[in-house]
């Protein structure tokens, strides 16, 4: 062993004397943790279903594109999804009291910031 | 949830007071050769007992002795520290302008002093090594597992930090 690895073997390095106590706390008092985190798991869950119904319902309820008569809108008529000869296509739709208008008879067709 | 936590001589019931007993100066040796200052060196150490007090369900002799899953547990902290320290360092120096006061940390003045201010300036990967092997008191097969390199990988790794610190310490030495 030369000098260098002997003088790092002898260093003089004590740790606090209450290192041992202040571990010891904090590892009792961490459980309210995993609390916390299931509840913004919920919440994301919960967003996630809101979502994903939401464009359920919208992609359910797409319309023809040439449906234009008084039972449904077509492109640039207020639905975000329509349907056409090649499928599904989604285009900036209409708005209803802020948020993204459904294809139903509720509708305002300009765009809202405020709720 | 794994087997009951065994001591490494296979004794049952290591609970977090015989577990802070039994590695808490080691711990801290090592948080204080990878940290850069000895107020890190005291997070450090005391997450890393934190950690592995909290994780000793989650310990499967099976898969390694205490030695190892406690190093792992304590390296890992130290990588977490490391990406945090510069951040957190950056805003204390600005609260502490904004207030008005200046950070000063005098020279170091002993040899061991000095020895450490060299060790804290190594690369981080050779200040592991280093810390690992002279703070831990790991021998090289550890500290390669701890740090996912070979045994080989881990001696050339302490090599290196000690030819470094040699050269640091001896051109501190010839200095007036």
């Amino acid at each position: 062993m030369n000098d260098i690895e002997m003088r790092l073997r002898t260093m003089d390095l004590r740790p606090p004397r209450d290192l041992r106590a202040r571990a010891l706390a904090r590892a009792a008092t961490v459980r309210a943790r995993p609390r916390w985190r299931l509840a913004s798991i919920v919440l994301a869950g919960v967003l996630a279903i809101l979502v994903v119904g939401y464009s359920l319902i919208a992609l359910a309820t797409a319309p023809r594109a040439a449906a234009m008569g008084d039972g449904g809108y077509g492109v640039g008529e207020g639905c975000w999804f329509v349907r056409d000869g090649s499928g599904l296509h989604f285009h900036v739709g209409g708005w209803y009291r802020g948020l993204p208008a459904l294809c139903t008879s509720e509708r305002d067709s300009t765009p809202s910031t405020s709720r | 949830m794994g087997e009951p936590l065994l001591d490494p001589e296979g004794q049952p019931g290591l609970t977090p007071e015989v577990l802070c007993a039994r590695y808490s100066d080691r711990v801290y040796r090592f948080a204080a050769m990878v940290s850069k200052n000895a107020h890190d060196a005291e997070d450090l150490a005391q997450t890393a007992l934190e950690r592995a007090i909290r994780a000793r369900s989650r310990f499967d002799h099976r898969r390694g002795d205490v030695e190892g899953w406690l190093w792992r547990i304590v390296a890992n902290a130290a990588g977490d520290a490391r990406r945090g320290a510069r951040r957190r360092r950056l805003m204390e120096r600005l609260l502490a302008r904004q207030a008005g006061l200046v950070a000063h940390q005098g020279p170091p003045e002993t040899a061991d002093e000095v020895l450490l201010a060299a060790v804290r300036r190594l690369p981080h990967r050779q200040r592991a090594a280093i810390a690992l092997r002279y703070g831990a008191d790991l021998d090289l097969r550890a500290v390669g597992a701890t740090l996912g390199v070979s045994v080989a990988g881990a001696g050339m790794m302490i090599r290196r930090a000690l030819d470094r610190l040699r050269t640091e310490l001896t051109h501190k030495e010839m200095q007036p």
